[in-house]
């Protein structure tokens, strides 16, 4: 295990009861992630990487294998248990936003801080915290602006924004750009990139060839299994 | 403001129209339940007034020859707390109409108000010579105003009298109820109006009504002793004692805890189709860090604030149309409402429940919607994108346009089967509240029906203080008679409750008697009964039985039962059943050539205007023997029943109409919640080229099916709850049996109708008007 890893993950299956089946979703998946990189996972529909991502976030659990977040092992947690750590260390971009729709670009991101409770941001601190995020990734001109309002590029800042509330180390996003025009694509992933000279980890899941590329690290997932990984990440898979 | 509060109040104004339909359903709710209550409160508290038993005498014993000497020695009996003397006299208060009102008139030795039945003079002053006081309930039977004069006609002739004022007296029922008016004068003038010489009634009022029975027994003897005579006695324990009110509320209250459990189950079906509709949303909170309270929180606090506003709007709903129903309910038995006055229990009861049944209904749904997990809550996102345009709901072989829509239609029901239940449910309930209500409707009119031709007479005659053999032969020698009989009543208290007691003539061609078992008499038999059903099946009592009562004015007595017959007259509203004797067998311990004196009379030719003129002629018969009797037509009774009726209908329709309501909002909230998560359906038939019309049939369907099905079960529930419904106010209300009418499937049919065009009308058209651009704007 490599000191520097924020996420390591050792021999990951994962199966599901299914018409009197057992049917093997992920077989026997173990690499590392290093912190402050930017890790991809790719594959074609349907080869597992939602479900490996959600087994990330604690949204899922392995059938067996372990995994390990900055060295503590992430398992047998409440859901309201893995809530708070999660609002605390992972932050989570979906595909489709999942902006609260009610509530303005800023409050989307205060409602985070407030359910965060973190304690890293005390609450007068809050409004201030929301504006520098929404400086960060670009979008201070929306703030005052329903989901609706705003074009796929901006939501999609706005959950990163939100996800970035409460300063989590790690980052993690499925698909964030699936849902995006090519342009509006390529300035999430420059934000993704000046998120990871902050500090921060982003594992991305993308289907675009390009954007896999420009990973420090990649996973190529095939039916539930590890068809290609690039240094160093693969390291960590060899060593069985 | 907190984030996730302005997220609550985001909620409700995202969804105007579904959040005002919750608002309107606890609003309902909240108003139905403090209008029944208010309604209560307010009748109660004046009923309280006119039927004060503190003040009010528990029996009037009509005596001849008594004085003070009497009053003396009764006053001594063990359990008499006060007793009184007064003047009473019957006259006929003949209205300019010519119709003519029985009008008791009440005197007291002296002029100041009496300590038992004590008036208060409301209006005008104390009658001087050949004035009168009326009783401010008077005017249910005959306005009359202060100045006016009225013609009053007794066994002395008609006499004019001038009103000088009216009064409210404690203790004394409404005019509307028993159809007689009451009047006030001097001591002197009543006199003069019936040549009585002395006071003709005592009053008495007992420490303990519990023994009755015993009181009575020793008044009458220690009455007797003093040389007087008693020629009739009345109980007049609280005339609402065994009457329709206390019921009425009883009923009214099962009404309102209906409405509430229906309330409920709508605000369980909306929170529930909140959160459902909400998962995705769910799933975020929870992963930027919302543990489960966050989540119900925030729904508890949506779900506040709609209850809030619909409680506030409920109260003053419930308020106004309680006070409103009140009213309505005192037209009909004219009560004096007193000053306006807000009864706090019932506002309270409907502010609290209004705030917490909600919150309690939306606590399970929320809890369960925040114990979702991320992953389900998710994984909803895929399958609900997915799921709009998947075989399932858009089979590859269609078999034509608008049978697909009505098929996706009937599928749709079938879809939430949870919230289908709920509102299949509140559809029944309102479908079935109706046909227990119809069916109390019809029952208590067949059973009313058929008591009227139980006792198939037109006049009813009393006469007190005669000789009932006499007036007999001469009611029977009136022309237009064909039977005249005399009968008299009684109310005993036995170990099996109240019992009304008939005594009958043997050869009674009026009392059309119905034997279940047993025979009827053979003669005046003096020792025999016959019992009704309802008292057989409350006391066990079987033919050859004996059966023992103590009647108030003499010893116990003893009779064998020889039969049973089918008579619900007195078998619900707090007496226990009926037993017949022969009149002979009840006047022989009523020992007294001179007694009030009471005869049913059926006449040849039953037109109004025959009977009117049967009415006349007995008048100036009975006033040549220098007597005045009271006469009761069977129009009045029927008038006067039909008139208490109405409020006990007026009640239920009303009752049911809320809980029909809460029914439309059920099923325009499903509706409503359907169109919303079809948006995306709505979508794929629009871009298929799908019209309005289209769309408007494929929740038309649904709404059709939600009708038919809601009608289907309402029929197999709605007929026991009817029957239950119709004994429940046989018990407490009034005697009835179930009469079954095909009639009410028909009008649940209707109701149901109505519904569904009411709560059709909003969710089918704005779905049929959703544009495409709209709903693909809404991802
Ligand atoms: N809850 C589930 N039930 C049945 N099959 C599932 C479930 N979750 C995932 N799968 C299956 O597991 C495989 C991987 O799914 P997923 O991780 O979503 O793939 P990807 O994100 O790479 O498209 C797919 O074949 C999918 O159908
Ligand atoms: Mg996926």
């Amino acid at each position: 295990m490599q000191p520097e890893s924020i996420i390591h993950a050792e021999h990951l299956t994962k199966s599901i009861h299914s018409n009197g089946l057992d049917v093997s979703i992920l077989c026997d998946i173990s690499f590392t992630v290093p912190q402050s990189s930017l890790f991809a996972i790719t594959g074609p529909s349907g080869s597992g990487k939602t479900t490996l991502l959600n087994m990330l976030t604690g949204i899922d659990r392995p059938t067996s294998g372990k995994i390990f977040f900055a060295n503590t092992e992430i398992r047998g947690k409440s859901e309201d248990a893995l809530s708070r750590w999660r609002g605390k260390h992972v932050g989570v971009v979906f595909q489709f936003f999942q902006l609260i729709p009610t509530l303005t670009a800023k409050e989307n991101i205060l409602l985070a801080l407030e359910l965060g409770k973190s304690g890293a941001f005390p609450r007068r601190s809050w409004s201030q915290r929301a504006d520098e995020l929404l400086e960060l990734t670009g979008i201070a001109e929306q703030k005052n602006k329903l989901p609706s309002q705003m074009s796929g590029g901006q939501q999609q800042r706005t959950a990163i924004a939100r996800a970035l509330a409460n300063d989590p180390p790690l980052l993690v996003a499925d698909e964030p750009t699936g849902n995006l025009d090519s342009h509006a694509a390529e300035s999430i992933f420059a934000l993704f990139q000046q998120l990871q000279l902050r500090g921060k980890t982003i594992i991305y899941v993308t289907h675009d060839h390009a954007l896999a590329q420009r990973s420090n690290y990649m996973l190529r997932l095939l039916d539930g299994a590890i068809a290609e990984a690039t240094e160093p990440a693969m390291e960590g898979a060899n060593e069985q | 403001m907190s984030v996730l509060m302005k997220k609550a109040w985001a909620d409700i104004m995202r969804r105007k129209i579904r959040s005002l339909l919750v608002v309107l359903g606890i609003m309902i709710g909240v108003a139905g339940l403090t209008a029944i209550n208010i309604t209560n409160s307010v009748i109660y508290s004046a009923l309280q007034y006119s039927s004060n038993e503190a003040a009010a005498s528990n029996a009037e014993f009509r005596v001849i020859s008594a004085n003070e000497q009497t009053l003396n020695s009764v006053k001594q009996v063990a359990n008499i707390k006060a007793a009184q003397l007064a003047y009473t006299y019957n006259v006929k208060w003949t209205l300019p109409s010519g119709s003519i009102i029985p009008l008791q008139i009440i005197a007291y030795a002296t002029d100041s108000s009496p300590q038992l039945n004590p008036y208060q003079i409301t209006s005008g002053t104390f009658p001087g010579s050949n004035q009168i006081m009326l009783e401010s309930s008077d005017a249910t039977l005959a306005p009359a105003n202060i100045g006016e004069k009225i013609t009053l006609s007794g066994a002395n002739g008609s006499v004019q009298f001038t009103v000088s004022g009216l009064t409210r007296t404690l203790g004394l029922g409404s005019a509307a109820i028993d159809g007689s008016a009451t009047a006030y004068t001097s001591a002197a003038d009543i006199m003069m109006l019936s040549g009585m010489t002395a006071p003709n009634e005592i009053e008495v009022q007992f420490t303990n009504v519990q023994n009755y029975t015993q009181t009575m027994r020793s008044v009458s003897q220690i009455i007797r002793a003093s040389g007087a005579v008693i020629t009739g006695y009345s109980s007049s324990v609280n005339p609402y004692d065994a009457g329709p009110l206390p019921g009425l509320f009883n009923l009214m209250r099962v009404l309102a805890a209906i409405t509430l459990l229906v309330t409920i189950g709508l605000i369980i079906s909306m929170i529930s189709t909140l959160i459902q509709e909400q998962k995705t949303i769910i799933g975020a909170m929870k992963t930027i860090g919302a543990v489960k309270t966050d989540i119900i929180r925030g729904y508890l606090a949506t779900v506040g604030l709609l209850a809030m506003v619909g409680t506030v709007l409920g109260l003053i709903l419930g308020i106004a149309g309680g006070y409103e129903f009140a009213q309505f309910i005192t037209t009909l038995i004219i009560l004096d409402l007193g000053p306006f006055q807000i009864p706090w229990q019932p506002v309270l009861l409907g502010a609290i429940i209004g705030l917490a049944a909600p919150l309690a209904a939306a606590f399970f749904p929320a809890w369960f919607g925040a114990s979702m997990t991320v992953k389900a809550a998710v994984s909803q996102i895929g399958s609900e994108i997915s799921g709009a345009v998947s075989g399932k709901w858009w089979p590859a072989q269609s078999v034509g346009k608008v049978s697909q829509t009505a098929s996706m239609g009937v599928q749709s029901i079938l879809r939430r089967k949870g919230r289908a239940l709920l509102t299949i449910a509140s559809l029944v309930i309102s479908a079935a509240a109706f046909i227990a209500v119809e069916s109390s409707v019809i029952s208590v009119n067949a059973s009313v029906n058929a008591l009227y031709s139980l006792y198939n007479y037109d006049l009813v005659v009393t006469v007190p203080s005669a000789n009932t053999a006499g007036v007999l032969t001469s009611l029977q020698n009136l022309p237009n008679v064909r039977y005249a009989e005399t009968y008299n009543t009684d109310s005993l208290y036995s170990k099996w409750g109240l019992i009304s007691v008939r005594g009958l003539q043997f050869d009674t061609h009026i009392y059309n008697y119905q034997l279940v078992s047993g025979r009827w008499f053979n003669g005046p038999e003096l020792h025999s009964a016959i019992i009704s059903e309802s008292l057989q099946a409350k006391s066990h009592l079987r033919i050859g039985d004996s059966i023992t009562l103590a009647l108030p004015t003499g010893d116990p007595q003893t009779w064998t039962i020889v039969g049973v017959v089918h008579d619900i007259s007195s078998s619900g509203g707090g007496y226990s059943g009926v037993m017949i004797t022969t009149i002979q067998s009840l006047q022989l311990f009523n020992a007294s050539s001179v007694s009030d004196s009471s005869f049913m009379i059926q006449a040849v030719h039953r037109s109004p205007a025959a009977i009117s003129a049967l009415q006349s002629a007995i008048t100036q018969t009975l006033a040549s023997q220098k007597l005045s009797p009271t006469i009761f037509t069977i129009q009045q009774e029927k008038q006067r029943d039909a008139a208490q009726f109405q409020i006990l209908f007026a009640i239920l329709y009303v009752s049911a109409g809320i809980i029909a309501f809460t029914g439309i909002f059920g099923l325009a909230n499903t509706l409503t919640t359907e169109v919303l998560e079809r948006r995306r359906e709505i979508g794929v038939l629009r871009a298929m080229g799908g019209s309005s019309r289209d769309i408007a049939v494929l929740f038309l369907t649904e709404n059709t099916g939600y009708i038919l099905l809601s009608w289907l079960i309402s029929g197999l529930i709605g007929l026991p709850l009817a029957i239950v419904f119709v004994q429940f106010i046989n018990d407490t209300l009034v005697g009835v049996s179930f009469t079954f009418s095909p009639l009410i499937f028909l009008v649940s049919f209707i109701v149901l109708i109505a519904i569904g065009v009411f709560a059709g009308i909003g969710p089918v058209f704005a779905a049929s008007r959703m544009r495409l651009a709209d709903i693909l704007r809404y991802e």
